[in-house]
């Protein structure tokens, strides 16, 4: 800070201003006395030329900070001289010189751009001072604006962004470079003026119009709003459009700036990129379905693999078993033909008679065990015809009857009309002969016996379809149910999927042979029924077979 | 009195069948326990009935009613199969082996006399 007057203080560089200085030969008075007053005050001539072409290298290379220029007697001439000076006004500030007060020359000289225009006669050196002051801080100023506008210049002249600002009426006010290419209109300066209904079709220049009047009326910005449109080859062109109110300095709305940004190439590889997530995502499926299948054929697989060690195990068996009746057989002949002997020779002793009729007994027990070892793994053959069911039933209650203690047995039969079964009578009426004799043995103390009938269609819904049916039976298929209950104590939940093993048996040794069960669902899978055991939520065990029904058409 | 041939290698199941058919005094009873000599025994004996087990050593029970069938001698007197290997169930409703009837051991007096009743009247 200088003092320069008492009352003023401005601020001022503590560097010394460098003048040049042009003033034709023998003009008075001289700048240089002027200025000499002015060193103190930080103000040096650094050059000095008699015409502005003596003064054209040292201009060039700019050394000076400020050009006190007299045009001397031609003032237009010679400012004529300094505007053909390109470094004069855009870097270095210059103040023009006049001998006398000319109007016209001190118009043309704030047109080629002089900061000032003085006065010679009544220059005073505090004059000039404030002058030069004012004049350097003008051009700082200019200086600053400039840099920004070559910022602007930088982004509408590089940035490959649609740049464009318009007016109230959608006419363009400025654009970028990259607009002027894309409507292939030359120069940007030359769009002035212009608006979109100029270069492009009324539905897209109509649109934009709308959009830009809603900006302009609510002052409501668009942010990257994304926009489609055909092309006359054909080609669809995306953009992310994002415009602005334009504002005056009173904040008033005068227009609107926007950017808009080619999307293209994005939108192109986006389409692609889900084109292909579509087909990595149907291969996926593929693949969950060609697994899922896998697991299917993989369980189908376990399952017939279960079924063939099931089958095996039973071909052992019916060897054992053929071998074993064989063997046993002939010596059990042997016991029951000497009991027998014995009984018509001793029979008339009680008590020998009861330890001969005990020794026939046991030799048909142990036959029967035989017996069923042999009717569960003997080959099997069935002859399937049309048979009621019900009548089936009846008539296998009557050959357990032996089993039926009428004073605690009571035999429930609940048949419903029901259409024929597909069955072979004697292996199906065995089927019921078994669960009968398990039911009631289950009911050594009495209870109830109950056997109901009933038609039923697949719908696959719920355990309709559930468990074993399934694999049986398709949706749509009439069946026949037949469900056999008991009031027994059921079965033990951990013995529930055991009961069809063979030789499994709850009963004490000698009251079964542990293969009535087994013997049940060979037969129903054989005719191709299906036998389910579950204990009933009212106790007591319950069978459900399930027969197919004789196809009517 | 009917004449009965019984030709199985149990000899003590042959033995307590003649004693316990003899008993009941209705019945004239031979018994075989070789199936080879068959037929040697059955020119001999002249049964109205024979009844053969069917698994017997050397030869078995099926060879030995071919041979009886094909002496002309034999020829018309029943044959009855008594066999340890198959259950009446478990040959289903058959009632015959080879087109002759069978008794399944192990077997009663009762039903050997029903088979005898029933074939030779």
């Amino acid at each position: 800070m200088t003092k320069i007057a008492d009352s003023v203080t401005v601020p001022r560089t503590t560097q010394t201003v460098r003048l040049l200085v042009i003033e034709p030969e023998g003009s008075a008075p001289r700048l240089r006395d002027l200025v000499d007053h002015l060193v103190g005050h930080g103000f040096r001539i650094i050059h000095e030329f008699p015409n502005v072409a003596a003064a054209d290298a040292a201009l060039e290379r700019e050394t000076a900070d400020l050009v006190l220029a007299d045009v001397g007697e031609d003032g237009l001439h010679g400012l004529a001289q300094l505007a053909a000076q390109p470094a004069l006004g855009g870097y270095v500030p210059f103040i023009v010189i006049d001998h006398s007060s000319r109007e016209d020359v001190a118009l043309h000289a704030l047109h080629i751009g002089a900061q000032d225009y003085l006065v010679k006669g009544k220059l005073t050196p505090p004059r000039l001072e404030r002058s030069m002051r004012w004049s350097l801080e003008r051009a700082r100023i200019e200086r600053e604006l400039k840099k920004d506008s070559d910022l602007l210049r930088a982004l509408l002249d590089y940035v490959p962004d649609k740049i464009y600002f318009k007016d109230r009426h959608s006419r363009f006010l400025r654009v970028s470079a990259s607009v002027s290419d894309w409507l292939k209109a030359g120069d940007p300066a030359g769009l002035i003026g212009k608006s979109d209904f100029n270069y492009y079709t009324p539905e897209h220049a109509e649109a934009t119009f709308a959009d830009e009047q809603r900006v302009i009326e609510n002052g409501q910005r668009i942010v990257g709003k994304i926009n489609q449109r055909t092309l006359p080859d054909g080609r669809t062109e995306w953009s992310s459009t994002t415009k602005l109110p334009l504002r005056d300095r009173h904040g008033r709305i005068v227009g609107t700036f926007g950017v808009t940004r080619d999307l293209t190439e994005l939108k192109e590889l986006e389409i692609e990129l889900a084109e292909e997530r579509n087909r990595l995502s149907a291969a996926n499926a593929e693949l969950s379905t060609a697994l899922e299948k896998l697991r299917v054929v993989h369980e189908d697989l376990h399952n017939v693999q279960l079924q063939l060690i099931e089958a095996e195990k039973l071909k052992s068996i019916g060897r054992l078993a053929a071998g074993v009746a064989h063997e046993v057989k002939n010596p059990l002949a042997i016991i029951s033909m000497g009991a027998e002997f014995l009984s018509g020779k001793y029979g008339g002793d009680e008590t020998t008679a009861e330890v001969l009729k005990e020794l026939a007994d046991a030799v048909t027990r142990a036959d029967d065990v035989i017996k069923g070892l042999l009717d569960f793994s003997a080959p099997r053959r069935v002859e399937l015809h049309a048979h009621d069911l019900n009548a089936i039933i009846r008539s296998a209650v009557q050959l357990v009857r032996g089993e039926i203690r009428g004073d605690a047995h009571k035999v429930d039969l609940d048949l419903a009309e029901i259409p024929e079964v597909l069955v072979d009578r004697g292996k199906v009426s065995q089927v019921f002969v078994n669960l009968f004799t398990n039911a009631l043995q289950a009911m050594p103390e009495g209870g109830t016996l109950s056997v109901r009938t009933r038609a039923e269609q697949i719908t696959g819904v719920g355990a309709n379809i559930g468990g074993e049916r399934s694999e049986v039976f398709q949706v749509g298929d009439q069946v026949v149910v037949a469900e056999v209950a008991d009031t027994g104590p059921g079965i033990p939940p951990e013995m529930l999927g055991r009961v069809f093993e063979p030789f499994f048996t709850t009963k004490p040794t000698g009251k079964g042979t542990g293969l009535g069960m087994s013997v049940v669902r060979s037969i129903m899978n054989l005719q191709h029924g299906t036998v389910v055991m579950r204990n009933r939520d009212t106790g007591g065990a319950v069978a459900t077979l399930t027969f197919k029904a004789k196809d009517i058409s | 009195m009917k004449r009965i041939l019984i030709v199985d290698d149990e000899s003590a199941f042959t033995r307590l069948l003649r004693l316990t058919l003899e008993s009941t005094g209705q019945f004239q009873v031979e018994e075989l326990n070789d199936g080879l000599r068959a037929v040697e025994v059955a020119r001999a004996f002249m049964p109205d009935i024979i009844f053969l087990d069917v698994v017997m050593p050397e030869i078995d029970g099926g060879d030995v009613a071919s041979k009886i069938q094909a002496d002309p001698e034999l020829a018309g007197i029943p044959i009855v199969f008594l066999t340890a290997i198959v259950s009446p169930k478990e040959a289903g409703n058959e009632t015959d082996i080879g087109g002759f009837p069978f008794l399944a051991k192990p077997v009663s007096v009762e039903a050997i006399k029903k088979v005898v009743e029933a074939h030779c009247a």
